[in-house]
């Protein structure tokens, strides 16, 4: 057994069943050791990925490959991974909770997210989904004190059981037909399978798992469950979350449909492609309405889903490639953005968007980040999420589906409208009279000014990362 | 295959209790009827240890704490009526589509190769779903969905244990209302209920 | 199935049912003679010689009684519950060897009803359908005491159910077999107790705990339940309950004399009276235990299952699987 193609994961793992049994024997003043020790075996985990191979070499009986997207999705999840640990801190210690328990969990959710991005195999896709979700699920919940997090928790729980049901109902059926759980052999047969009478079959397991993984990344219209859990969750999970367990969702997706159903892709195009611009647009136009900035920015995120969707349905090499540019672009206006949040959650500043007022004269810098952050999701020039929305709309055009690059310079344009009425009461609404003081933890400020300098590198110097994402998407479409 | 039909009909019917039975414990029972039928079509495909481990596993352990957590919280057998949401048309929904499904798939079974797996029934005939062709297939190919399935389950402890256990400062203050407040309607048994039990009288010193 | 016609296994069954009904009967007996003797007293003598009839006299009893339901009652499950009981304590025993394959010429008789040649799991996996009958019988009685029997019946099988199965896989480890046949013709020389001491232990415990007799009968303590999950019950379905513990106490005896103490193997003489010795001498055990220890307390019977047994019981599997690796008894 080749073991050495899954080091980081079971670094990571170790790392977590490590922290599950120190837990109880650390005391809670010593509890920031245990987060210090995450943070450890994420950097140690990224190490060990870079020695990987990345030769496209199949590994574990077929269960995982190791190529150019194995690497960077698994560095992209170990990024966020890191970036969610080091806001967490501050975040858990003021209320109290547990750390040792959420960063074990951390750490086996991107284990999971991990092993689903370099799945050769449905099985192991399907076991790292799950690894993900129910690590997820608890992640949700984990505020015990605060009624809303179960109430997130539950609803994220029934949502996602349904969607692994759905997902596995369609695997199970792909299954039958192709008689053959290798994702690099599927297309093929269930092409075949389609000149059969029974062909129908085809396209009710294609719908399924299609379904089920828009259910998993919050694509409209399976996004309901969405905004109420990343508005219950803890504030660094939903971070987490809309970053990993979402790409983790496209990473399962180019796996999956990308190579795996790549002989059908002419049909499941326009589907993928319809449902991008559905997504985006009911995001962005919910979005509109929202008060609490955590529910704005889910809506968002959905938004967001909806750009990357589009650069999969197009089921081009350059559309996945502009995908996984955008997916980075896409984690670190995120975080930056939750990163702010939590600063400014630490000392009880409340989570509605009338709390923002005059932040710009309070906190200027605050201010200024959390408006960077908003102009990269927007796509203002010189930020990184501009030169993802023009990656996506290239690819979309290229693809011949030019109404679908109109869609997203449509909705950009919607969404100007929320992320500037946060704006407006960060900088003109005046201060309110019983305004705290506000003070980023150390971990805090260091995740921001990363995130700060990734929004603004990629904006300015993206040829590194666009070369990057090109290699990475070299053997998606076959 | 006169077994595989009678067994499956059963299979089928015990789903259809599942849903349709309006008592969940009644619901539990019609799921294990269901779960021991899959575990005896296992046996009929051979597939021996892994129809008994169903049984180990499905009938005897998780159900049992279905079980047990439903006649914890609904220990009255009447079902309240008020709590049962009416069906409004997915029902002929449900059917319709089931209907669908499974007529393709007959369509399949009939007409092509549809059960012709390419993989997977390796080892041979003789060897095939014994323990030992099983346990060389979880820990051989199958190593990394195993040990990934193990790490869920222990994440799922975890969890369990996060989220239920420990911190007695917290109890009942952050808990939400209506658990710590169970209505009457949650609550074991009304003592009204509970009749004088008879004195058992049977051999003595039992 | 090999050989064997659907009639030959029916006859085979109704042979094993109709013993196993005749040992409850007089195992009965001896239990309360055995009782009666620690107690200083004589135990029933009233019926027949030496008390020998009293079975008979039960068990018109029994069947003579008002078998009555509460109004409340989940009437299906109600009737169902002891069936179950007893319908899953009769088949876990089935393939329960009673001795080696006896040869008559070209014909062989396995004392067995059927060798599906992992038998022992297949015991586990019907034995573990047993709490069923008390759990449900429990819940669809709908009072109370019937009620929390049910519930701690239900949690102490499930909790030491576990500790059970790792001792019982520690002789699989030891043995490489989850064939009983095989299990104890590799018990020639050296019983599995020897070097498997702490699983025949904790096996032991857990035998006691699994089948809810004394001092881990909490699911009918009559002290604080009035008599646990069978309250509602009289008559024969009351029986049926009374029947299922008793086989499947010989079920666990049979189990432990198999896995751990060798079996049907013996310094001389036929094999199968050895294999009954064991199982008398297992069963004299359990009544020993009943008749010296109290009851054991809810909350400390839960503590141990899983603070105690569980642990333990996966050392002693790492160490069986080091005996193992180290060489074994070959």
């Amino acid at each position: 057994m080749d073991f050495g193609a899954v080091w980081p994961e079971i670094i990571l793992a170790g790392v977590g069943m490590l922290l599950v049994l120190l837990d109880p024997f650390v005391g809670a003043k010593r509890q920031r050791a245990l987060g210090y020790l995450a943070v450890g075996g994420i950097v140690a985990a990224g190490i060990a990925t870079l020695f990987e191979p990345r030769t496209g070499e199949v590994a574990l009986a077929g269960m995982v490959i190791l190529d150019p997207l194995s690497l960077f999705f698994r560095l992209l999840f170990l990024s966020a991974a890191l970036l969610v640990t080091l806001f967490s801190f501050g975040f858990l210690q003021e209320r109290d909770q547990d750390v040792g328990e959420f960063m074990a969990l951390l750490c086996f959710a991107t284990t999971g997210a991990m092993v689903m991005a370099i799945s050769w195999d449905i099985i192991s896709l399907y076991v790292g989904l799950e690894l993900l979700s129910i690590s997820s699920y608890i992640l949700v919940a984990f505020l015990r004190d605060e009624r809303r997090s179960h109430e997130a928790g539950l609803k994220y729980l029934l949502n996602g059981a349904l969607a692994s049901a759905l997902l596995l109902f369609g695997l199970s059926l792909i299954y039958g037909l192709t008689g053959t759980t290798a994702i690099p052999v599927l297309g093929r047969q269930l092409a075949a399978a389609l000149g059969h009478p029974y062909g129908g079959i085809v396209w009710l397991a294609v719908g399924l798992v299609l379904a089920a993984l828009a259910f998993k990344i919050a694509a409209a219209p399976f996004h309901l469950w969405a905004p109420d859990a990343y508005e219950g969750a803890p504030t660094p999970v939903t971070g987490y979350l809309m970053v990993v367990a979402e790409s983790a969702g496209f990473a399962a997706l180019i796996r999956l449909v990308s190579t795996g159903m790549g002989p059908l892709s002419t049909e499941w195009g326009i589907w993928l492609a319809g449902l991008a611009i559905l997504t985006m647009t009911v995001g962005n136009v919910t979005a509109l309405w929202q008060q609490n900035i955590k529910r704005m920015l889910a809506y968002s995120s959905v938004a967001q889903v909806g750009y990357i969707l589009a650069g999969i349905a197009v089921a081009t090499r350059g559309g996945v490639g502009s995908t996984l540019f955008y997916l980075i672009a896409y984690l670190f206006s995120t975080l930056g953005c939750f990163a702010v949040i939590i600063a400014l959650s630490a000392r009880g500043h409340g989570e509605q968007i009338a709390d923002y007022a005059g932040l710009g004269r309070r906190r200027p810098w605050l201010a200024g980040l959390l408006t960077l952050f908003f102009a990269s999701y927007v796509g203002i020039p010189a930020t990184a999420g501009f030169m993802g929305k023009l990656g996506l709309i290239g690819a979309a055009i290229h693809g011949d589906m030019a109404w679908l690059a109109v869609g997203i310079a449509v909705n950009s344009a919607i969404s100007i409208g929320y992320y500037w009425s946060v704006a407006r009461t960060m900088w003109i609404d005046p201060v309110p009279e019983a305004a705290g003081a506000i003070r980023a933890s150390a971990g805090g400020s260091i995740s921001l000014v990363l995130s700060a300098v990734g929004v603004v590198l990629l904006g300015l110097v993206p040829q590194m990362f666009f070369h990057l994402s090109q290699w990475a998407s070299a053997g998606v479409i076959r | 295959m006169i077994t595989f039909f009678i067994v499956a009909a059963v299979a089928v019917a015990a789903a259809i209790g599942v849903i349709a039975a309006r008592n969940a414990v009644h619901s539990v029972l019609w799921l294990v009827v269901h779960l021991c039928s899959l575990a005896v079509l296992y046996m009929t495909l051979h597939a021996e240890f892994l129809g008994l481990v169903q049984i180990l596993i499905y009938a005897g352990a998780v159900m049992i704490l279905f079980l047990f957590v439903l006649s914890l919280l609904s220990a009255r057998s009447a079902p309240n009526a008020a709590a049962w949401e009416q069906p409004r048309g997915q029902t002929g929904l449900a059917i319709a589509a089931a209907a669908v499904v499974a007529a393709l798939v007959l369509v399949g079974a009939a007409v092509g190769n549809i059960a012709a797996p390419t993989q997977g029934a390796a080892g041979g005939a003789a060897a095939f779903g014994t323990v030992q062709t099983f346990g060389q297939a979880l820990f051989g190919p199958y190593l990394l969905p195993f040990e990934g399935t193990a790490l869920a389950l222990l994440t799922a402890i975890v969890g369990a244990v996060a989220l239920s256990a420990g911190h007695d400062d917290a109890a009942g203050r952050g808990l939400p209302a209506t658990v710590a407040a169970e209505p009457a309607d949650g609550a074991p048994i009304d003592v009204s209920h509970a009749a004088p039990a008879e004195p058992v009288a049977t051999g003595g010193d039992r | 199935m090999t050989g064997m016609t659907f009639g030959y296994v029916l006859v085979r069954s109704v042979i094993l049912i109709m013993l196993l009904m005749g040992a409850f009967a007089y195992f009965m007996v001896a239990e309360r003679k055995v009782l009666g003797y620690f107690q200083l007293r004589w135990g029933p003598v009233r019926v027949g010689p030496w008390g020998l009839l009293q079975p008979i006299a039960d068990a018109l009893k029994m069947v003579a009684k008002e078998d009555s339901a509460p109004a409340t009652a989940d009437n299906l499950i109600f009737h169902l519950a002891p069936a179950i009981s007893l319908f899953v304590a009769l088949g876990a025993f089935a393939v329960i060897p009673l001795g080696p394959t006896l040869h008559f010429g070209s014909f062989t008789l396995p004392l067995s009803v059927s060798d599906p040649g992992s038998g022992l799991l297949f015991v586990l996996a019907i034995a573990s359908l047993g709490v069923y009958g008390v759990s449900l019988g429990g819940w669809a009685s709908q009072s109370k005491y019937p009620l929390l029997g049910s519930l701690r019946a239900s949690a102490q099988m499930v909790s030491y159910e576990l500790a059970l199965g790792m001792a019982v896989i520690s002789t699989v480890v030891l043995t490489g077999s989850l064939d009983l046949y095989k299990i104890v013709g590799l018990q020639v020389h050296l019983w599995a107790v020897i070097p498997d001491i702490l699983g025949f232990l904790i096996f032991l415990i857990c035998s006691v705990a699994e089948t809810n007799r004394a001092p881990f009968d909490l699911a009918e303590a009559e002290g604080e339940l009035v008599a646990g999950f069978h309250t509602e019950y009289s008559g024969f379905r009351f029986a049926n309950f009374v029947i299922a513990e008793y086989i499947n106490m010989f079920t666990m005896a049979a189990l432990g004399s198999l896995l751990f103490l060798g079996g049907w193997n013996g310094p001389f003489g036929p094999s199968f009276w050895w294999l009954l010795l064991k199982m008398a001498a297992y069963l004299f055990f359990f009544i020993w235990l009943r008749a010296t220890f109290p009851r054991i307390r809810y909350d400390r019977l839960m503590n141990f299952g899983w603070k105690v047994l569980v642990p333990v019981a996966f050392l002693n599997l790492i160490w069986i699987s080091v005996f193992v690796a180290l060489g074994g008894w070959r």
